[in-house]
């Protein structure tokens, strides 16, 4: 379920109706028509090198059906997409199986025991380079369509399941682990397949670790009334700001590992003292966020402050660990919200990097519970 | 023409036991086998039709067609051919009152003779056929008609099977050799000859082996009992209908030539597939290289019209060829190959510029956030 769009096509009827039954028709009486015409025509007039006519019953039948026989062979293997070892054998089997069963039809042994059926052709019709010459060019003038306007189709209006399977080969294939369609690539049209791992798809933009962790547990809920409204008035718009910098950094070249937009201020290091108005951090990054203040999570109560102190240390120590650790994340967004999950999703889509997160949320809630 | 990649997936050779290996009790797992083959985990190689692959094959294949149908037109075109009608349709024609006059039951063949001029000489071995038009070999109760093993030298000689209807039977003597397809044996006889410079005729060679297929020839007709006697082995049956001689006297003078190994026989009894073809009636072998087989000039060709084809609409004639190594003259094959392969091309280099202009046209297109 990685790609439901990939199910589109068949949700919607669109590689099998009507108008993609009667082209397969046009493309059947198209082939048809070349199948007889161009033996007709060629060996109307042929000989072979002793002056022996070549346009006898037997010789065109041959030249017909081997002809149709290969020209279906191409077309099957034109449309598999996969060719594990059954398909290989399968196409190539029946080609080599049409061949046994004709040679043996037009053997003498068979001739010998039921003269009257097997009309014992010979084997000197194959031998002749204008069968051969005819059956290339009959194959050709079928196949050469097909191929332009898979081509045509494919280069102008790829569908989904054709782009993906581009991406997926312009990665490298040791990153696809299981099934075919792993892959990590954004769902563009077409060319913006080369990005970079880190684009997500476009569709859904919050492919991320979530926030289910920090919701459920409630951390989020610790933040005081005031502080809640000060965040939220101030930094309701930033959000959006924090997006747009997230799309924005995103087109650079990823240095670091995830890269986080506004790193919400996170601390540069030395914790400011808090203040009940919170705010602070004086974000080492250049982030409009500067509240968060991850490293003030006692912003509980005024009273706390020298319980805030401890947490601090440990967290003002991790804060900038946690600033200069790549992607460098706001340990400190479980404090801001007090339902605000607005505010505190800010930190999250600021940094892509999972890993660190979820971290350094682990540590604070840890750090948390000795509150 | 196709990308390709190779997803390596890892098989998983522990098929999972299944959880009922329990007691006798225990529900058997409906979980499929957790082998390669069932999960479809097989490696597989996966083809892609890009740009990198198609282009370059559209423009091989017109490459590789153009030299060849190049080839076939110019070895085509060396080829000489010259092709008369003899039917006697219209009244100035030497065989109109042949062709007129015609009856079954005439004793005295009616002869008549065609003039023609060669302009160019002929090198090499020619080889003389002749075609007929609107003559359906092809016909399918025609095409049945025939025992193989009757001519093959088998039992039914005397008891042909019933597919020969009505050509089976007649005054209840078993007809040797059965069939429509016999019954309709080609009978003329051409004869060739040079009008020189004195106004001489010259008669030129006609050789009338090797004009059969050898699989025809040696395996797949064969005389009852041998070729020796041959009136012996055919007692008991009678001729075809409309034959004029029974089948041993079809060239007595020869005995690898006569009874059902008549290689005019065998030529005929080869059914062609369409209303207008030729059937190779002789060779006439090349003298030395440096004269021409047949030089250029007046020629005579002496008919013994023996064949009624203007009950059913249809002509006769006589083609006189060389060969090369891919047989007679047959334009539409290096102008095909030619066609072919420069639409392939053509083909190719459109599809190059539709991908260039809708690649760059892409790139230089805002990217929407």
């Amino acid at each position: 379920m990685e790609y439901p769009k990939l199910y589109e096509p068949g949700q919607l009827n669109l590689l099998f109706n009507k108008r993609e039954f009667f082209i397969c028709i046009a493309q059947g009486i198209y082939t048809s028509v070349v199948l007889f015409f161009v033996p007709y025509a060629i060996l109307s007039d042929a000989t072979q090198s002793t002056g022996v006519p070549l346009a006898d019953y037997q010789t065109f039948a041959v030249t017909t059906a081997t002809a149709l026989v290969i020209v279906v062979s191409v077309q099957i293997a034109l449309d598999t997409g996969f060719w594990t070892i059954i398909n290989h054998v399968f196409v190539w089997g029946s080609l080599g199986t049409y061949f046994t069963i004709m040679f043996a039809l037009h053997s003498q042994t068979l001739f010998r025991i039921f003269p009257n059926q097997f009309h014992f052709v010979g084997r000197s019709t194959l031998l002749q380079p204008v069968v051969w010459l005819t059956i290339a060019l009959a194959t050709a003038i079928c196949i050469v369509p097909v191929l332009a306007f898979r081509f045509l189709k494919l280069d102008l209006k790829p569908q989904l399941s054709d782009t993906l399977v581009r991406q997926k080969r312009r990665k490298p294939v040791g990153r696809s682990v299981g099934g075919p369609w792993r892959g990590v690539g954004s769902v563009s049209e077409g060319r913006l397949g080369a990005r970079g791992g880190s684009r997500r798809s476009g569709y859904a933009f919050a492919h991320q670790e979530g926030f289910g962790e920090l919701i459920t547990s409630g951390k989020n809920m610790r933040l005081s009334s005031l502080a809640l409204a000060t965040f939220a008035s101030r930094h309701s718009s930033s959000w959006i700001d924090t997006l747009r910098r997230k799309n924005k950094n995103v087109h650079t070249p990823p240095s670091t590992s995830g890269e986080c937009s506004p790193a919400p201020s996170c601390l540069s290091g030395s914790v400011p003292p808090l203040s009940n108005s919170s705010s602070v951090v004086g974000g080492s990054q250049d982030t409009p966020i500067e509240e968060e203040t991850a490293a003030a999570p006692a912003q509980t109560a005024p009273g706390s402050s020298s319980e805030a102190a401890a947490p601090q240390g440990p967290a003002g120590g991790l804060n900038p660990t946690a600033v200069r650790a790549p992607g460098g994340d706001s340990p400190g967004g479980w404090t801001l919200s007090l339902g605000t999950v607005q505010v505190s999703s800010s930190w999250f889509y600021s940094c892509s990097n999972n890993k660190t997160v979820t971290q350094h949320t682990i540590t604070l809630f840890s750090v948390d519970d000795l509150i | 023409m196709m990308a390709s990649s190779y997803n390596a997936k890892e098989e998983d050779g522990h098929p999972s036991g299944a959880s009922g290996h329990g007691g006798p009790g225990v529900v058997k797992s409906k979980k499929p086998d957790n082998t390669a083959f069932k999960q479809q985990r097989l490696p597989a190689w996966q083809p892609i039709l890009t740009a990198g692959t198609v282009l370059p094959a559209f423009f091989v294949i017109g490459l590789i067609f153009i030299p060849i149908g190049i080839g076939l037109y110019v070895t085509s075109n060396n080829i000489k051919e010259f092709e008369i009608d003899y039917t006697g349709v219209n009244m100035d024609s030497p065989c109109y009152t042949c062709a007129k006059n015609f009856s079954w039951n005439n004793t005295t063949p009616c002869t008549c003779s065609v003039d023609f001029t060669l302009k160019q000489p002929f090198e090499s071995n020619v080889f003389m056929y002749y075609g007929l038009s609107n003559f359906y070999q092809n016909h399918r109760r025609y095409v049945k008609s025939r025992d193989d093993s009757q001519l093959n030298g088998g039992r039914s000689l005397t008891d042909p099977s019933k597919e020969c209807e009505p050509y089976r039977k007649n005054d209840e003597l078993p007809i040797a050799p059965c069939g429509a397809i016999a019954n309709s044996l080609f009978n003329d006889t051409l004869e060739l000859f040079h009008i020189d410079s004195n106004g001489s005729r010259n008669a030129i060679p006609l050789v009338k082996k090797g004009i059969a297929w050898w699989t025809d020839k040696h395996v797949k007709f064969r005389n009852p009992g041998g070729n020796s006697n041959l009136t012996q082995a055919f007692l008991g049956t009678t001729k075809p209908v409309n034959w004029r001689k029974p089948v041993y006297e079809l060239d007595p003078s020869d005995p690898e030539n006569n009874g059902f190994i008549n290689e005019d026989f065998i030529v005929w009894m080869r059914t062609a597939a369409l209303p207008t073809f030729r059937k190779l009636y002789r060779i006439i072998q090349k003298k030395s290289s440096t004269t021409p087989t047949l030089p250029s000039g007046k020629y005579t060709l002496d008919i013994i019209y023996n064949y009624p084809v203007l009950s059913f609409d249809g002509r006769k004639r006589m083609i006189l060829s060389t060969i090369s190594w891919m047989g007679g003259k047959n334009p539409f094959l290096g102008i095909a190959y030619i066609t072919v392969g420069s639409i392939c091309f053509f083909l190719g280099v459109v599809l190059l510029i539709i991908h260039h202009k809708y690649d760059t046209r892409n790139n230089s297109a805002d990217i929407p956030n």
